[in-house]
């Protein structure tokens, strides 16, 4: 049983609006799974209602194997939007009400807390606190129940350079721990890094899924330079397995039609014929390149 | 069940408006219990003469058998404080959207409704507990007969209290889920409880000539009869009519019911 949840047909109506439509797909263990989509795209309505906060139109969906029961969500680890704790009550109050919720018995507080570094101030009312301590009481409450699914909803989201930096360092490392994780986000970037797969969706379709390594290295790209370019550009064109795609002032960049073409042959290939070069590098597109790529095919 | 209890009273153990209300309650609660007393022996003392005529003794409002009852009735007035306390409870809830995380971390909206359900019951009981102190303290001091036969003989008005209390606070947590925010909740559920009900059954009433005790709110509120016109020798219904109590009962399910289904249907 590798899949930790699979989602079939899952639809939400809005009245006219259709917020998600015939969504499916499956979240395998261990992964880090990327909700791509602009702002209003269905990530937070679906999330709400695999977390039993909106109420599914049609379609089906199974935590772990076992179904939709709402006891299910205390092995789940959630944050749906902002942060949303008793305002008056303090991270410490907040949390044991977590607890309690969740039916955690002895629960290492202090730790927790010192984790996501509000130790110090987890008795001071939530309310006080700075929208990054708020974000990172939020995570400490995720991971409270030692969960098996972490799902995360745009979890940088108003927060400073500082303050995004060390919520991603604090998800990197759940990650490391073998979590299953799903995180929401229209930050192309922030995908990238921490994501190993990684669907796009928009006006509530899925449009896209693939995993973060397979499309970074679906445009590969080679940057070329020599003394004497227009030499190189006709050996470059001499080649039937190489495109010139673009001539920039200081390097050409070729696209291989094979992957995996080796830079020593290259390298070697140019050198054989009287070219030294002074510039040979490997470039991968960027996620957000080919995300604007994959959402413009769709309009 | 016990940890659903927990799980409200971890809520409530530091929200200090609801201990300020809770406070009010009691204060407001027993002063009533000790003014009234003390009012009537003004009256009788300083009062017109006829009235003096008429109320030779005072009226034995705190003797016992006549004392529950009458105790009841005086605070009923202050049952507003605890429909106020359940509705803020509610409404905070929503406000703050933590009902939404509640559910999200592994709650059902069912137990969620039971927590407040037990919030509820336990604030009834809390009410017929000072009602019990207070009728014993006050009985004590003012009735003239004090054997326990007595004492205890129409104790079955503190299960009716219970009842009273209960409904009219499943009342309130029905506005408190239907409408959301703390305010206007607030606002239209005294207009209801004070006047539409009032307004609407008097129409059906002399107009159209209905009988009109079974409108939710008088039904669950009519439990514990007026009982003050007794003493100007008029018939007061005393003691447990089944029909009422059914009907309360009644009205109660069908107010938790509503709550949980409207609740139930409802996107967080």
């Amino acid at each position: 049983m590798s899949d930790v949840l699979i989602v079939r047909d899952l639809t939400k109506h809005f009245g006219k609006i259709k917020a998600v439509q015939n969504l499916s797909f499956e979240l395998k263990r261990g992964t880090v799974f990327g909700m791509l989509g602009p702002n209003g795209s269905g990530k937070t309505t679906t999330l709400a209602m695999l977390l039993g906060v909106v109420r599914k139109t049609s379609g089906h969906f199974d935590w772990f194997g076992k179904g939709e029961h709402y006891a299910l969500r205390k092995k789940i680890g959630a944050i749906l939007e902002q942060p949303i704790f008793y305002p008056n009550l303090s991270a410490l109050q907040n949390l044991r009400i977590t607890a309690k919720i969740k039916e955690i018995q002895a629960v290492p507080y202090e730790q927790l807390l010192d984790t996501v570094g509000l130790l110090g101030r987890h008795n001071d009312a939530f309310k006080t606190y700075s929208l990054g301590m708020k974000q990172r009481l939020a995570i400490a409450s995720a991971m409270l129940c030692d969960p098996e699914v972490l799902i995360f909803d745009e979890p940088t989201n108003g927060l400073d350079p500082q303050g995004i930096a060390d919520i991603r360092s604090i998800i990197s490392q759940i990650a490391d721990q073998g979590k299953t994780i799903i995180l929401a986000s229209h930050l192309l970037d922030e995908v990238q890094k921490v994501c190993t797969d990684f669907m796009v969706l928009q006006s509530g379709t899925k449009i896209y899924q693939a995993s973060v390594q397979e499309i970074l290295h679906k445009n590969e790209k080679i940057e070329l330079a020599a003394a004497n370019m227009s030499s190189l550009k006709d050996l470059i064109e001499g080649r039937n397995d190489l495109i010139l795609t673009q001539q920039q002032a200081q390097w050409f960049v070729v696209e291989p039609k094979e992957k995996n073409l080796s830079l020593e042959e290259l390298n070697r290939y140019f050198f054989e014929r009287g070219i030294t070069l002074v510039h040979l590098r490997k470039v991968f597109s960027s996620l957000e390149q080919e995300f604007l790529e994959i959402l413009s095919t769709n309009n | 069940m016990l940890r659903i209890f927990a799980l409200e009273w971890l809520k409530i153990k530091y929200a200090k408006p609801f201990w300020i209300m809770l406070g009010l309650f009691v204060l407001c609660y027993s002063l009533i219990g000790l003014f009234s007393k003390s009012a009537i022996d003004f009256l009788v003392a300083k009062g017109p003469p006829s009235f003096k005529a008429f109320l030779q003794t005072g009226l034995p409002i705190f003797d016992f058998v006549d004392i529950w009852q009458n105790l009841a009735y005086l605070g009923s007035l202050f049952k507003w404080i605890l429909g106020f306390i359940v509705i803020i409870s509610i409404t905070n809830e929503f406000s703050n959207r933590t009902v939404r995380q509640n559910i999200i971390d592994g709650l059902s909206k069912y137990e969620f409704l039971k927590s407040k359900l037990l919030l509820i019951a336990t604030l009834s009981a809390l009410n017929v507990l000072l009602i019990f102190v207070l009728g014993i303290v006050l009985g004590y001091m003012y009735s003239p007969v004090t054997s326990l036969t007595y004492v205890f003989q129409e104790i079955i008005y503190l299960p009716l209290v219970f009842v009273e209390i209960f409904g009219f606070l499943c009342l309130a947590m029905l506005f408190a889920v239907v409408i959301r925010r703390s305010g206007f909740a607030l606002v239209l559920f005294m207009m209801y409880t004070l006047f539409i009900e009032n307004f609407v059954t008097a129409y059906f009433y002399y107009q159209l000539d209905w009988p009109i005790w079974y409108f939710p709110f008088r039904a669950v509120n009519n439990l514990i009869h007026f009982p003050l016109s007794k003493y100007a020798l008029q018939y007061v219904p005393t003691g447990l009519n089944l029909v009422e109590l059914g009907l309360a009962l009644f009205w109660i399910g069908s107010f938790m019911l509503i709550s949980y289904r409207v609740l139930d249907r409802r996107d967080l």
